[in-house]
């Protein structure tokens, strides 16, 4: 998937995931903010990291504000800023 | 309940609204400030629950009533407000607030870029500011390191002077021009005429100021020329951030600035300056103006002149590419 331009998608209300994608130009960087980071952040960052390998994302900056979202809930969040930022 | 709520969405020119929410932020003893550009509102039976505003790439009046604190309303707000600048190209949001809401803010996605005893700034990407702070300059800073932060709008004998002194006293001078398009000048020519005007001393270093030294973020009250009760901790920030990360990071130990006669907001930064710089082990040294028949050398009084199209007085108040550029601008002719 090739990235075009930053985009973002979700909330940062409670079970919802906000998440940022940034093309750029350099090795990819992932910045967590999670209320249940102690407990999640580690699967958080394991269940991104799967997805940019899916769907064959490289080179990006991904910031993510969570407040407590379930797994699809990231899943979809990220898939669609994703797709916005490949339009 | 969450959808009990109703959310307004009010833009500069909705004079009536924009009165409600200031009404509302008076309640809570937060001033409206109606530079701002957007203004969001949770409302609940007719009543404003909480209320969130933008200026530019600054959240700004954020308040949320007593009755409706702890039901995450903060969260809606922010939410769509970074979704709705987003959609306006403001990637980048900012903010100060009070060291008691640090904690909430930063779990709404924003770090702490710098903070003084009154005020902390934060920003929602983490990496700007030090991706910022690296892209500065490629050049070795050895040695005495100086510094001179100018609007050059546009340069004047009086700046030139005042660079030449700093240039002189140290083996490195950087000068950092403010880089906020506000000014009459546009900030490219600005720089151009700069080059210009400073090639000939080689250890002059010409810096964008970019977003963190005066800029409509970091320093808000600088281009409103407003004199409120802010104007202290907006100064106190702006030098805690070239204190504490810009000077370390370039080897600075000297900041030159020129008496400022006529602007009470420069004149009081300034002041602060003059506190705040020593704190950090950076000379503060203030040289007197230039003067031009008793009368400092100033870009407002160059402006002025070209405006009443007198270029044979500006002409031995300038260097000579600010001439050129002048007379261009102003539609005149000039002998080479």
């Amino acid at each position: 998937m090739k990235l075009n331009k930053r985009a973002i998608a979700g909330t940062m209300t409670s079970s919802d995931v906000m998440i940022e994608v940034i093309p750029w130009g350099k090795t990819s960087e992932i910045n967590i903010k999670s209320d249940v980071e102690k407990q999640y952040g580690d699967q958080i960052l394991d269940l991104i990291n799967s997805i940019l390998r899916e769907n064959d994302v490289d080179n990006v900056c991904i910031n993510v504000v969570d407040k407590g979202a379930l797994d699809f809930t990231i899943s979809a969040r990220l898939k669609t800023a994703l797709f916005r930022a490949a339009k | 309940m969450f959808y009990e709520y109703t959310k307004e969405y009010i833009l500069k020119n909705d004079e009536i609204k924009r009165h409600k929410s200031a009404l509302f932020l008076k309640t809570i003893d937060i001033e409206f400030d109606t530079n701002v550009d957007v203004t969001i509102n949770i409302v609940k039976n007719n009543q404003i629950a909480a209320t969130i505003s933008a200026e530019k790439n600054l959240i700004k009046c954020i308040g949320v009533a007593p009755d409706f604190r702890s039901e995450g309303l903060m969260n809606i707000l922010f939410s769509d407000l970074i979704s709705y600048q987003y959609s306006k190209g403001f990637y980048n949001l900012a903010l100060f607030t009070k060291a008691e809401y640090e904690t909430i803010i930063a779990s709404l996605g924003f770090y702490t870029i710098c903070k003084t005893k009154n005020i902390v700034f934060m920003e929602n990407h983490k990496n700007k500011f030090r991706d910022y702070l690296q892209n500065l300059t490629q050049s070795d800073c050895k040695g005495k390191v100086a510094s001179i932060v100018m609007n050059l709008n546009p340069i004047t004998n009086g700046h030139l002077y005042l660079i030449e002194k700093a240039s002189s006293e140290n083996d490195v001078l950087f000068v950092f021009i403010v880089s906020e398009d506000r000014s009459v000048v546009p900030f490219d020519i600005r720089y151009q005429l700069a080059e210009a005007s400073t090639r000939h001393l080689k250890n002059v270093i010409l810096v964008k100021g970019g977003e963190y030294i005066i800029s409509s973020t970091t320093f808000p009250s600088y281009f409103k020329k407003d004199y409120n009760s802010w104007i202290r901790n907006y100064c106190e920030l702006d030098l805690t951030i070239f204190s504490k990360h810009i000077a370390k990071k370039l080897n600075i130990s000297k900041r030159y600035v020129g008496t400022e006669p006529y602007c009470k907001v420069t004149n009081y930064y300034n002041k602060v300056m003059s506190e705040i710089l020593p704190k950090y082990n950076i000379e503060y040294i203030e040289v007197s103006r230039l003067l031009s028949e008793d009368d400092a050398i100033s870009a407002s009084r160059v402006r002025k002149l070209a405006d009443e199209g007198d270029f044979k007085a500006i002409k031995s108040l300038v260097p000579e590419a600010t001439y050129k550029y002048l007379i261009s601008i102003n539609g005149g002719s000039y002998e080479t």
